[in-house]
């Protein structure tokens, strides 16, 4: 520091002391309104950086006990997550010695549409992707909004046919998400389906979510057994309910969620326990071939004819 | 850092610390030792009279802050003790913790009474009484604590100044 105050003359020493007694005395004559302004000056400049120092201590030591607790909430959660994670360990184990199938799709192939056939009896796109899938009729095609389709005749390792949703004759079985209440969605015109076979008292409202269900279709005459789309796939929103008298079931109207005119990528679901046979690995590998449902076992021949 | 400015920030630190933590546990009926002038004092012993002065000034300022209806009579009755002990510096005897805490002791006696004096004088206190039952009483304390805290900076080297 320049300034030396240690070594001083007398003279200098009675120079400070009457300079400070005259500035004090000075305050001390201020009057009171003016005493109270240059006290909240000084406050300000003096003692400042301490009070703003005493608040940053009290704040640290305030994060500090706020982190402990988060860190105990933190250890907390990863024994819970630990044992949620063993739960759906011994749970997976339990569904593959049962041979029911994985409900959550875990992967989707991007494929770009490449052609669009519109016949009598279907509505058919050719979808190719980047890498090779191994297709499997009935495979769910969607979109980022919600299901589009599903693959109708595999065209080769990368390319396949997709029926769409709004072609006549399909059926996909589906349920509402607030009620859980099962339904088969069938094409009614453009983007527009019938949802049929829900009771006439049952609850459905304009506004309900419909996604796909897991549960088989029987449909037509053969009466051939259809693979069941994954649970849970988005499909539309209710846009009318009626009930009439003279009918066991509802008339509800569903507007699709994704746009069938507006086509130009597509995902292909894949992953899906039977679904998957060469994208990465199996992923219920350990599943008995013979635990697998009737009609889910993969078709290992991918011809590439068109339909 | 220079020997000045460590021994103004250590006494500082006393000053701050001892008024804000210390004093509080200390007090009983507004009878509690005064660390600012304790920390004044140790500055005028360690660094003179100018030194206590100013620095009796600044930390009576500081403490004025916090009541502005008396702005300036901290300041005023600091920097005299500072002035005082630093006078006294020459024929101060370290080391005897009898003279120190008797010196200190005066030295609060003192500046309490120039305390009562202004505000008696201004209409805002008795004088008489509250010398004998506030300032004396606090007074002893002042001296009492300080005499380990002298003891300390001396010590610490504080107070090894031979100029």
């Amino acid at each position: 520091m320049g300034l030396n105050l240690a070594t001083h003359t007398r003279r200098s020493e009675n120079l400070a002391v009457a300079v400070c007694a005259a500035l004090s005395i000075g305050l001390l004559a201020l009057p009171s309104a003016d005493r109270i302004r240059v006290a909240g000056v000084l406050g300000t400049v003096l003692t400042g950086p301490y009070d703003r120092f005493a608040a940053f201590v009290a704040d640290v030591g305030r994060v500090r006990g706020e982190n402990a607790t988060l860190r105990a909430e933190v250890a907390a959660l990863r024994v819970d997550r630990e044992a949620a994670e063993r739960l759906r360990r011994e749970r997976d184990e339990l569904r593959q010695a049962l041979g029911l199938l994985d409900a959550a799709p875990s992967d989707l192939v991007p494929c770009e549409v490449q052609r669009r056939r519109v016949a009598a009896s279907a509505s058919l796109i050719l979808v190719r992707s980047v890498e090779a899938v191994a297709w499997e009729r009935y495979q769910p095609v969607i979109t980022v909004d919600g299901l589009v389709g599903r693959v109708h005749t595999p065209a080769g390792p990368t390319a396949a046919w997709v029926e769409l949703l709004n072609s006549s004759g399909v059926g996909v079985s589906c349920q509402l998400v607030r009620t859980g209440l099962p339904g088969i969605l069938h094409p009614r015109e453009g983007d527009e389906f019938d949802l049929a076979l829900v009771g006439r008292d049952e609850d459905v409202e304009v506004g309900d979510r419909v996604v796909t269900s897991d549960i088989g279709l029987l449909q037509g005459e053969a009466a051939v057994p259809q693979d069941a789309l994954p649970r849970g796939l988005p499909v539309g929103v209710v846009v009318s309910v009626e009930s009439p008298p003279e009918q066991l079931f509802k008339e509800i109207r569903v507007k699709s969620l994704a746009s069938f005119s507006r086509l130009d990528v597509v995902f292909a679901v894949v992953g899906r326990g039977d679904w998957l046979t060469s994208v990465g690995a199996l992923p219920d590998a350990a599943v008995p071939e013979d635990a697998a449902p009737d009609g889910a076992a993969p078709d290992s021949t991918a011809t590439g004819t068109e339909p | 850092m220079s020997h000045f400015l460590r021994t103004t920030l250590a006494l500082g630190l006393l000053a701050l610390l001892g008024d804000t933590v210390l004093a509080p546990l200390m007090t009983f009926g507004g009878i509690g030792p005064d660390f600012s002038l304790i920390a004044v004092a140790i500055l005028a012993l360690a660094e003179g009279a100018f030194a206590g002065t100013v620095g009796g000034f600044v930390l009576g300022l500081v403490i004025d802050t916090a009541s502005p209806d008396r702005l300036g009579l901290s300041s005023l009755a600091k920097s005299l003790a500072g002035f005082a002990a630093g006078r006294a510096r020459a024929r101060f005897n370290f080391g005897i913790p009898a003279v120190e805490g008797t010196t200190v002791a005066i030295l609060a006696l003192a500046h309490d009474a120039l305390h009562l004096l202004v505000l008696s004088w201004t209409g805002r206190s008795a004088f008489i009484e509250p010398l004998f039952t506030v300032a004396l009483p606090s007074a002893v304390i002042t001296g009492l604590v300080a005499i380990p805290l002298l003891r300390a900076a001396d010590l610490l080297g504080l107070l090894n100044r031979d100029d």
